[in-house]
């Protein structure tokens, strides 16, 4: 079972690495050469009014009272501003981040569920014709490049069927309309679902062959081992047996359901662009171009934290599912 | 006469393998009564598992019983319907200790989950019938009734393998397989696995089928036995006369080859090779290439099993060609002490 | 090559010696420590207390060189041979490993003559096969020849045929059994069978929980075991023979079942003839020159000049052994 001690020990450890993961940033950004200020300089902006900035940005104090006061605000949500927007980081990232997750996370546990399945019949039938055909087209499904599978997508169902809306997230009519209502009120309209559905489709068709290929191997694993045959001649049923497979055959997609969603988030810069849907990974790309270190920063620590905290949970998780784990410890 | 708990007649099973029809085990006859433990003894790839496993119907997907029959308290198992053998005779009837059983457990599940589940597949038993049955079968192989909660990698081996054996014992099945139960263990914890099953078996008069390559297990633990060579049948009988007269070269070799304490200058019977594969068919004696006294006959006919000509026993039967010569060599087969 | 005559000495908690040319093997329960001690005396595990010495030199001195040396002229053989070869590698690539890493030329004829010597016959055949075509008897054959390549003049054998069948295990022992008559080899045998160890060696060491309890030569121990302890263990061992009436162990448990409370005798909470003595660590006493036990039973007079008594032989069987 999971002790206290495990778990404190891996929550330590998860707190420590944000920790580091946000120090690391802040001097990295720092210490980057090219910053706003040249970007400043080369338009041509005056000594005075740089001095000026330096003061308001408060970039003339030592380096450590700049992190210390970093730290400081980040702890109250307050990340700075961008430089380019002049508005509240958090701000601006918010409903970025927002709209990235509402498409990347259903669309990866879809791709799971549906992987899992299809990664269940192909290792269950590995003999047979349809297993290796299966095994093909997964191959070949998994080696398109996401934006070419966005784009096939538009100009199948937008362009010629004419189904769904080829980019945007919302249509300007539709924002008018609710431009007094609470924020998400936009999301529960029938236009957001027809914008919604080919990046979503998108999302789900690139990224299913990775658990349907893990969900298969690590199938073909579990029916060799012995406790299959201790089920079988213990007399439970085929269904009873094969819970117990899945229940196996699942363990690796619990570490890897995060690692896939920390993925899909670093593919959503080119299924965003392709959609124009108004995400985090458009956001960064902005942000990168116009040297907004801020917002650079705290999207990356924002993934970064992602990945910490998805892995403290997958820990946790397998060690609830998987006695062996913790025991280790 | 009464039934017997467990008849193989005839058995052959063969499996479909890439270099043809292999013949695991062939025209194989014997039976366990109740209240017995009954030896299966053979070098690996003699056929024991196979055999075992076309008693409880779980032959791998490329093996079949070729023909023959099995017989459990006078009830075809043969020719039952899947669905049928599965509800009503495994683990109910028939239960089994895996061979490796320390692996066989569930990894991922309590013990007394598995034991549940096990139970309610076959019996309308309550969670807490079960929970008791399993905490005393815990506690008749030595183990603490409390520690049916556990997961099987908090046990060592040995324990494992008796928590194996306490679920074996769970639904009081009538028979119990055991495929070599204590291959993976050391000499104290095999006596100890060996003093529980014992006891079992005369408290609650199951019988057991003890599969073993240790003919000194059998010796010690069994009443009857018998030998198997790549899938034929060398020799079947009591202890006691296979003991005093083995009639098959094979047996002879087998009881030469182990240390025995009492005596350990006494050199061993060193029997070379391994139990062939049989591709073709078969059709002759499966010892022949390893055999001493092998002829041209035992290359081409296959031996039927007849009886052990000058044994104290009338039920010893020996599957041997030549088994009438090799008995003029006198009776001092082992080293005399 | 001068194969000088050498001794492997682990004082302190155990003690024993492997004097040259002689086959000593160690019994007892798994997890009674055999393996680590194994691991110690090859130099894989550093000693925490007390030395090995080998060939009068304590291996703590030891240079890199000195390591070298005794690495070539100690050879282990593991126990579980699906486990201890490489799977990539074919049996003559395995063979030559150990004399690659010691730059040995003329690997030929020494690959030849170790699979030779290990009768895997005809040689030429087995040179180029890979582990998964070889049985398991034959996988550790070419452990053995992969150890005797380098032409050690000691073997540590963990527990060699164990994992095998009972006819490959005979054939596995009587084929030790007469390399070590003929290549003179001091041989360290683990096993918890101790009618393997009976048939193959001259000495026995009985150890519990890292102790060395007992020892003896062979037939001696088995005829007449001192240590309560020892006699389990004979006890435990099946018996080839339907007639002979042989009394279940005694012993329940595991050695790491009971707390082992340091300070009295570690056997002490399973043993059947349990003493109050027993709240204190028995001292080794000598029943004989080679015969050495640790146990109250036969220390328990102090005011004795003589205090060491004869043990009580054979009662705990019908006299059979
Ligand atoms: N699923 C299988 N497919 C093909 N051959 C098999 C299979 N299972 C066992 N065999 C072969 O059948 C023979 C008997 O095996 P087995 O019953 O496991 O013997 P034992 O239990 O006596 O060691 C061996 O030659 C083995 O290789
Ligand atoms: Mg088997």
């Amino acid at each position: 079972m999971v002790s206290v001690r495990y778990v404190g020990s891996r929550a330590l450890q998860t707190v420590f690495l944000l920790w580091f993961m946000l120090t690391f940033l802040f001097f990295f950004f720092r210490l980057m050469p090219g910053s706003y200020l040249d970007i400043m300089m080369y338009r041509g902006a005056d000594p005075e009014s740089i001095a000026v900035f330096k003061e308001n940005w408060g970039l003339n104090d030592p380096l450590y009272v700049q992190y210390g006061r970093y730290l400081v605000n980040f702890l109250g949500f307050d990340a700075g501003l961008s430089v380019q927007y002049r508005e509240p980081v958090w701000d601006l990232v918010r409903r970025r981040m927002f709209n990235t997750f509402i498409l990347v996370a259903p669309a990866i546990t879809l791709s799971y569920v549906v992987g899992g399945v299809i990664g269940g019949l192909i290792g269950s039938r590995r003999d047979s014709r349809a297993g290796e055909h299966g095994l093909g087209a997964l191959i070949f499904v998994g080696s398109l490049p996401s934006f070419f599978v966005g784009i096939l997508l538009i100009a199948m169902f937008s362009m010629w069927a004419g189904l769904f809306p080829t980019s945007g997230m919302v249509s300007p009519e539709v924002t008018r309309t609710y431009r007094d209502a609470v924020w998400w009120r936009p999301y529960l309209t029938g236009d957001f679902a027809m914008h919604y559905t080919l990046p979503f489709v998108a999302i789900v068709f690139r990224y299913l062959y990775f658990p349907s290929l893990i969900i298969r191997t690590s199938f073909i694993d579990v029916t060799r081992q012995e406790f299959n045959e201790f089920y079988r001649v213990a007399g439970l049923t085929p269904r009873a047996r094969l819970r117990h497979q899945l229940k196996h055959a699942s363990l690796p997609l619990i570490t890897l359901y995060p690692l896939s969603m920390t993925w899909a988030l670093g593919g959503m810069v080119l299924i965003e662009t392709v959609f124009n849907w108004p995400g985090i990974g458009q956001m960064l790309v902005q942000a990168v171009l116009s040297r907004d270190y801020p917002v650079i920063q705290f999207v990356f620590f924002i993934i970064a934290a992602f990945v910490i905290l998805s892995n403290f949970v997958v820990d946790l998780v397998y060690g609830v599912v998987d006695p062996r784990i913790s025991a280790d410890d | 006469m009464t039934t017997p708990l467990l008849e193989i007649d005839d058995l052959t099973v063969t499996y479909r393998t890439d270099a043809g029809e292999l013949t695991a085990v062939s025209d194989v006859s014997f039976c366990v009564e109740a209240n017995e433990i009954f030896g299966l003894v053979g070098e690996s790839g003699s056929g024991k598992s196979t055999l075992a496993k076309a008693i409880i119907g779980c032959l791998d997907r490329n093996g079949r019983i070729d023909s023959g029959e099995i017989r459990y308290c006078g009830t075809a198992l043969t020719s039952l319907s899947e669905e049928r053998f599965r509800r009503e005779f495994r683990w109910n009837e028939i239960a089994w200790i895996p061979q490796g059983s320390m692996n066989s457990l569930d990894p991922l599940e309590r013990l007394c989950d598995q034991a549940l589940e096990i139970a309610q597949t076959h019996t309308d038993h309550s969670a807490a019938t079960v929970d008791d049955r399993f905490r005393r079968a815990f506690d008749a192989v030595g183990l603490q009734p409390d520690r049916v909660t556990e997961y099987p990698h908090q046990f060592s081996g040995g324990m494992k393998q008796r928590a194996m054996i306490a679920l074996a014992l769970l639904l009081e099945p009538s028979l119990i397989i055991a495929d070599e139960p204590t291959t993976a263990l050391d000499v104290i914890m095999q006596d100890q696995v060996f003093r529980y099953l014992d006891e079992i078996r005369q408290r609650t008069g199951v019988g057991v089928l003890l599969i073993t390559h240790d003919l000194s297990v059998v010796m010690e633990e069994c009443a009857n036995l018998a030998v198997l060579h790549s899938g034929q049948l060398a020799e079947v009988g009591p202890v006691t006369a296979i003991y005093d007269a083995p009639h098959h070269p094979y047996t002879r070799k087998l009881l030469g080859a182990f240390p025995d304490v009492r005596d350990p200058d006494a050199e061993l019977e060193v029997l070379e090779g391994h139990p062939p594969k049989i591709t073709d068919g078969g059709g002759y004696c499966t010892f022949a290439t390893r055999c001493p006294i092998a002829t041209a006959e035992c290359e081409t006919v296959a031996p039927t099993p007849q009886q052990a000509l000058e044994s104290p026993s009338q039920y010893h039967l020996t599957t041997c060609h030549r088994s009438d010569r090799l008995f003029e060599h006198g009776r001092s087969v082992r080293r005399s002490r | 090559m001068g194969r000088d005559r050498k001794t492997v000495t682990a004082v302190d908690d155990v003690s024993l010696a492997l004097r040259p040319g002689i086959a000593h093997g160690i019994v007892g329960e798994s997890g009674c420590g055999k393996s680590s001690l194994l691991d110690v005396l090859a130099g894989l595990e550093s000693v925490d207390g007390g030395a090995v010495t080998y060939d009068g030199r304590p291996t703590a001195e030891f240079s890199r060189r000195d390591w070298m040396a005794f690495r070539r002229d100690v050879q282990i053989v593991f126990q579980n041979p699906f486990e201890s070869l490489d799977p990539k590698l074919t049996v003559r690539e395995a063979i030559a490993e150990p004399l690659a890493v010691h730059s040995i030329d003329d690997r030929h004829e020494r690959i030849e003559t170790a699979v030779e010597r290990v009768e895997l016959r005809p040689v030429e055949r087995y040179l180029e096969k890979l582990p998964h075509q070889l049985s398991g008897g034959e996988r550790q054959r070419v452990s053995i020849a992969r150890a005797l390549v380098l032409e050690p003049s000691v073997l540590l054998a963990d527990e060699p045929v164990s994992m095998l069948d009972v006819s490959t295990q005979a054939n596995i022992l009587s084929m030790l059994s007469s390399l070590i008559d003929e290549l003179d080899l001091s041989v360290l045998y683990v096993s918890h069978d101790i009618s393997t160890v009976g048939y193959l060696c001259d000495e026995v060491s009985v150890m519990y929980l890292g102790e060395v309890v007992e020892s003896a030569p062979t037939n001696r121990l088995l005829g007449e075991p001192a240590h309560p302890y020892s006699r389990a263990l004979i006890d435990a061992v099946p018996i080839p023979d339907p007639y002979a009436e042989r009394e279940r162990t005694a012993l329940v448990g595991t050695p790491d079942g009971g707390g082992r409370d340091r300070t009295g005798c570690l056997f002490g909470d399973r043993c059947p003839d349990r003493t109050p003595a027993c709240e204190r660590r028995p001292e080794p006493v000598a029943l004989e020159p080679t015969h050495r036990v640790s146990c109250h039973l036969y220390t328990e007079e102090p005011t004795d000049e003589t205090a060491v008594r004869t043990p009580v032989p054979g009662e705990h069987h019908g006299g059979g052994r």
